[in-house]
This record gives structure tokens, sequence and C-alpha cells, in this order.
């Protein structure tokens, strides 16, 4: 059983700004899914990890002061976005003992690196309300990742992670996907 | 649990560079939606740049070789963000010297040569040609047809 608060995201950026770029997208869709006096919600939580895999709940807490108001009005797609970050945010340190450490820049077909050592690449993505399956959304990222010059060998390969996280059917899903065979 | 009081010098550059590129691309979101000038995007991606090429430094200095060729290519994408091409291309020349076709095929490549297209675009054909030369591929099939 996995229970987490919003607020461990500040454990992650002690910029208050930075944190509450996931902090509110991850209260605003958990919300959408609930009663309006709700403050947590459940989740079906799967992981396929390198040793084991997991089934758990998980459950997302927040408060009243969770959701501050913010001036813009982001595009959907990047509060999905930002949502799932900031759930893949709390899930890892849980699972493979690794914070999400750096954010992995343009040309490495990922989103971030697990840890420091740039050794584990970790790819996020989420689904607000479609009909699409979170494993779809996962075969399609292996085959995206598989074009990444960090697994292909063109860069020294790396180890990978894939978490997907549907909104509307409150399930999360982590997937790990060994670097090529031939570079082990 | 994670023990956050052994977090290194090196750890701590990175996670803030996290933050600043994370408020880059969330600029850049906001600067397309007309609230943010691009002003600040550039800023934000060139203290992204900068911090890059420092955590890349401290990266050689712990003779992590290996590595570098993330921060690299994330900091040559942070400086073609900010517009600036000079710095891009001083990367690549030193990471990537001409003739070296190890790297040819990497995307970024491709970014950068994106990014070249818009410094013959923009800035002074000529003093964008002696930076051109150091470019570890060719840049267009015909150079006079582009110029």
């Amino acid at each position: 059983m996995f229970d987490f608060h919003v607020k461990q995201l500040k454990e992650f950026y002690p910029d208050k700004d930075a944190y509450q770029l996931f902090l509110i997208p991850v209260v605003r869709r958990c919300r959408e899914f609930v009663n309006k006096k709700e403050s947590s919600t459940a989740f079906r939580f799967s992981a396929t990890l390198k040793e084991e895999d997991l089934n758990e709940d998980m459950t997302i807490r927040w408060d009243s002061t969770s959701e501050i108001p913010i001036s813009s009005t982001p595009e959907e797609k990047t509060v999905t976005e930002h949502a799932s970050l900031g759930i893949a945010h709390l899930i890892f340190p849980g699972i493979i003992d690794r914070e999400i450490g750096e954010r992995a820049k343009i040309g490495s077909r990922c989103d971030y690196w697990l840890g420091y050592e740039r050794e584990t690449l970790l790819e996020v993505s989420g689904i607000y309300k479609t009909e699409e399956k979170p494993e779809a959304r996962i075969r399609q990222k292996i085959q995206n990742l598989e074009k990444s010059p960090f697994y292909n060998g063109r860069l020294d390969s790396v180890d990978s992670y894939i978490s997907v996280t549907h909104f509307k059917e409150k399930r999360s899903l982590v997937q790990y996907v060994p670097r090529r065979r031939d570079d082990r | 649990m994670i023990d956050r009081n052994l977090i290194s010098e090196r750890q701590a550059l990175q996670k803030i560079k996290t933050s600043i590129l994370i408020k880059a691309e969330e600029g850049e979101n906001e600067f397309k939606s007309g609230n943010v000038p691009y002003k600040y995007v550039r800023h934000c991606y060139l203290r992204a740049a900068a911090l890059e090429v420092e955590i890349t430094e401290m990266l050689k200095q712990e003779g992590k070789d290996s590595k570098i060729h993330p921060g690299v290519i994330s900091a040559i994408s942070c400086y073609l963000k900010a517009e600036d091409y000079s710095n891009a291309v001083k990367l690549l020349k030193e990471y990537y010297p001409k003739g070296d076709s190890k790297y040819s095929d990497v995307e970024i490549i491709d970014e950068l040569r994106k990014g070249v297209e818009e410094l013959f675009r923009k800035q002074d054909l000529k003093g964008a040609q002696s930076d051109l030369k150091v470019l570890p591929f060719p840049l267009f099939g015909n150079k006079k047809a582009a110029a």
C-alpha cells in the first residue's frame, strides 16, 4: 500500500515555484474524478521492475490549501504531463530507491534521469480521460525509447523505466526496460 | 530512504538546473500563450546551459567522462533555445571535433543544424561563416545557395 501526500513533492524541489509546477497539476487531475469534498483518491499501481513485479493500492492525498490558483491557464496536455511527473516523483524513491534526479534534454528521447549518475533514464506519460490503455502507451513509449541515443548504443547505453498514469481509470503503471542486450 | 544530507555539490547543481529547465519549458508554454516575454525564457535557458557546462566540468574531474555527453547535448540545446549560437558552436567544436564521425548521427546534430540555419537567417552572415567552419558535418548541400 502506497500512501502519498502531494506536499511530499516539496522534498524534491526546494524552489517553491518548481514544486508547484507539479503539485498543482496532480491535485487538479486527481480532484476531477472524485467527489469535490474528497481530499484523496485511490489508484491501482502496477510495476514490472528489474527483479520483481508489484501490484499495490496507491492513495494520493491533498488538502484544501494544496491547489493554489494560478494566473495562467496551461494547456490540458501540459497539466496531464506535469501531473504524471508529480506522481512519478512520489513513486520512484519507494520502488527503486532512487529519486528523479535530473532533467534529460533534447536528443535523449526521455524525460528524466533517475538519480544523479546518469545511469537510468525515465520516460513519463499521462492519459487524462481518453479510452487509450496505459499498456498501449507503454508499448508506444518503448518504441520511442528505442530511438534514444542512450538506448541504441550511439551513446553509452543505459537501462530505462517508463511510467504511465491514467487519471480517469485511476491506474498507474511502471515498466522496466533493460538496455540493449548486446550492450549488457 | 534517500539521505538528503549526503547530496554532493554536483547533485545540488543538477537539482537547481532541473528546476531552471522546468521553469524554462513552462516559460516557453507561457510565451506561446503570450503571458511572458521570450527574454524570460532565454534567461532560464542561458542559466541552465551555464549550469550544464559547470556540471560537465565536475563530472570530468570525477573521471566520469562517459557521463558528460547528456550534459553537453543539453547545454547545446539550451544555448540554441536561448539563441546563443556562438556558445552552441563553441561546445560542439570542443566536444565533437570536425572529422569525428562517432556522433554524427546523434539526434542533437540535427537540432544543431536547425539552430545554425536560424543563425544564417537571423544573424550577420559574415560572422556566422567563421563559426560554421568548425561544424563536423556539411551544413547544406549547397552553401552558396543557402547563403
